[in-house]
């Protein structure tokens, strides 16, 4: 029969494998092998591999490498980045130590339709001696490693380098310090920036760079910010000043409370996506704001913010109603401590399409229950670490959402192995599972991999 | 619209009549009567007659693709499974042959899908059985590929570097 496949087909039944299955299937023969590796396009390496190995992939276009040791750092710029890469690779990602800007260079020649590329750099960063050598590179992220407080030379201050038209479309920046230097030809270099990821940064240049970071609000669309505590503030007030684009705000750990308030207040937005994460002080006062700002929102997500009372989620949902379609109250306590909440919510949102209320662990079947009779839409349900809920609780979803594809109840010690099974048998367009691998019998998986659903604990 | 017959020849030279409509899911029917229409139906040199009445089953049913009905299209879901349920090992690949032969991308679909289910889960033992393969590789060569496999794909479930990424 092998013979009788030609390399086509069997190409189309490998693209259809589920991951497990398709490693399985390049030990079946060598020339099964040989089609395997052909038609990847995307690996994982490890350092050291031999550079020989490489050409076996003649389609590849997504690498990532991995170094794990320490010692490959700077000095051996070669031993971390193993060139020349295949020409046409379009992604790379390199897990390593970090690599010194001037490692980037030779890469460029290498690999010069690089789309996206992901790596770890020293400082200083020298961004205007590299980055206009990518002339595709839409999606760039960067971590610096935290320097060490003795090491914390000042760096010159860059001369005035020429302003590139950067095709970058999405930065993500990850440990950018105070004292950073050389950042504000980046921001008048990259007008054309959709989405902008900020991850433990402290500054944003220096005093004088700091301003040109307005320059690529102009067509922003996407902006998180994680644990950027020194600059949040200021990056809030000129955001609500200068950026009329934005449709998705995420922001973790950090931000007073006057500086939110001011931007959920002042801003006529085009937002729909807004999701928060521990500003300690946010409270009803902030949902009263974005009720009456936000009209477009869709997406609207909360986590660990315990000031926040009934009242707020109230106004906020009554006054955005159906057009919400993702919800998401994470470790939250007042879904726990107002009971009716949940009901009166899922009244209002008929829109509903997602609903995250993993980490409440107190949460009782009844609440929830009494919610999801009223969203008959829900496509995506996640409960993960919820362990107050049983059985109960998949039976009603089961009844109630039956366009459900995707659930997650990991952690849920209520929810018993018996139901799972009867859940996943029973369930008619759920694609994805969430749940500790013990209580998948194998009767479920087997169903499970009939209806290519994904059975995972992640 | 026509309702254009069109009559297709098998290799043992029985014939088999769809409507055009139906036919043209098989681009390469299509291109064949594009040119010139053959008066003794469009000769298929490389199809047995028990292959193709089982195309032709299902050129018929996919004729009209429902678009936007969700029932519709639950339906012929249901159709798609019951109708590969009966096939054995060796007519299932005689399909995908015939369907990359004729070039009905439905059906290729079809066919291959099921042959990764039928895969998956299988081992590598079980895999050359069903597609009776024999082992060409040498000890040394297949402690090798197994070395190299990334260690970890265990887990199951979706490995997205958005996921990897977030906070949660």
């Amino acid at each position: 029969m092998d013979s009788v496949l030609c390399d086509e087909v069997l190409q189309e039944i490998f693209q259809r494998l589920a991951p497990p299955s398709a490693a399985a299937a390049s030990l079946v023969s060598k020339r099964w092998l040989h089609l395997h590796r052909a038609a990847k396009t995307s690996i994982t390496l490890r350092l050291p591999f031999p550079p020989s190995l490489l050409s076996l992939y003649p389609h590849l276009s997504s690498l990532t490498i991995i170094s794990h040791s320490q010692s490959q750092i700077s000095t051996t710029t070669a031993a971390a980045l193993p060139l020349p890469l295949p020409r046409s690779l379009r992604r790379l990602r390199l897990v390593s130590a970090p690599l010194p800007a001037s490692a980037l260079l030779p890469l460029s020649s290498s690999c010069p339709l690089l789309s996206s590329l992901s790596l770890s750099l020293l400082p200083p960063l020298s961004l205007h001696s590299w980055l206009p050598s990518f002339p595709s590179l839409t999606h760039l992220s960067i971590s610096i490693p935290i320097p060490k407080s003795d090491s914390n030379q000042h760096q010159p201050h860059p001369a005035d380098h020429a302003i590139a038209q950067l095709p970058l479309q999405t930065l993500c920046l990850s440990g950018i310090g105070v004292s950073d230097s050389g950042l504000g030809w980046l921001w008048r270099s990259c007008a054309a920036l959709k989405t902008l990821k900020l991850r433990s940064c402290e500054g944003l240049g220096d005093d004088s760079e700091f301003n040109y970071f307005i320059n690529c609000f102009k067509g922003l669309q996407e902006l998180e910010l994680r644990t950027c505590r020194s600059v949040v503030d200021w990056v809030l007030l000129h955001l609500g000043r200068h950026c009329f684009s934005l449709r998705s705000l995420l922001l973790y750990d950090g931000g007073n409370r006057d500086a939110l308030l001011r931007y959920l207040s002042q801003s006529n937005s085009t937002l729909k996506r807004l999701d928060l994460r521990l500003p300690l002080d946010l409270e009803n006062d902030h949902l009263f704001a974005a009720a009456e700002s936000f009209r477009g929102l869709t997406t609207f997500r909360l986590q660990s913010c315990c000031l926040v009372t009934g009242e707020g989620l109230n106004r906020l949902t009554s006054e955005l109603g159906t057009g919400i379609e993702e919800l998401g109250l994470i470790n939250c306590d007042v879904v726990e401590r107002e009971s009716g909440l949940l009901a009166n919510l899922g009244q209002k949102l008929t829109g509903l399409k997602r609903l995250d209320l993993s980490y409440n662990e107190m949460l009782c079947d009844k609440e929830l229950v009494s919610m999801l009779v009223s969203c008959p839409g829900l496509v995506e349900i996640k409960l993960r670490g919820c362990k107050g809920l049983t059985e109960e609780t998949l039976l009603c979803i089961l009844k109630s959402c039956e366009c459900l594809e995707s659930l997650d109840i990991a952690q849920c010690g209520g929810i018993g192995a018996g139901v799972v099974q009867l859940f996943v048998s029973k369930s008619k367009r759920l694609r994805q599972v969430y749940v500790e691998e013990s209580k998948v019998s194998a009767a479920a998986k087997r169903f499970s991999s009939l209806k290519f659903m994904e059975v995972g604990v992640s | 619209m026509s309702t254009k017959k069109i009559t297709l020849l098998s290799s043992d030279n029985e014939l088999f009549t769809v409507d055009e409509e139906a036919a043209n899911q098989s681009l390469t029917i299509k291109h064949l009567i594009e040119d010139t229409e053959p008066e003794n139906g469009v000769p298929l040199p490389q199809v047995h007659s028990k292959i193709l009445a089982k195309v032709t089953e299902y050129l018929i049913k996919h004729a009209n693709e429902p678009d936007n009905d969700a029932a519709a299209k639950e339906e012929l879901k249901n159709w798609d499974d019951k109708f590969l349920e009966k096939v054995n090992h060796e007519t299932l690949f005689d399909l995908i042959l015939a369907a990359n032969y004729l070039d009905i991308k439905g059906l290729l679909d079809l066919t291959c899908q099921t042959v990764a289910d039928l895969m998956n889960g299988m081992s590598v033992v079980e895999v050359r059985k069903l597609f009776n393969i024999v082992n060409d590789f040498t000890p040394e060569d297949e402690a090798e590929v197994r070395k190299r496999r990334k260690r970890g794909t265990k887990t199951i479930g979706p490995s997205n570097d958005q996921a990897n990424q977030s906070n949660h």
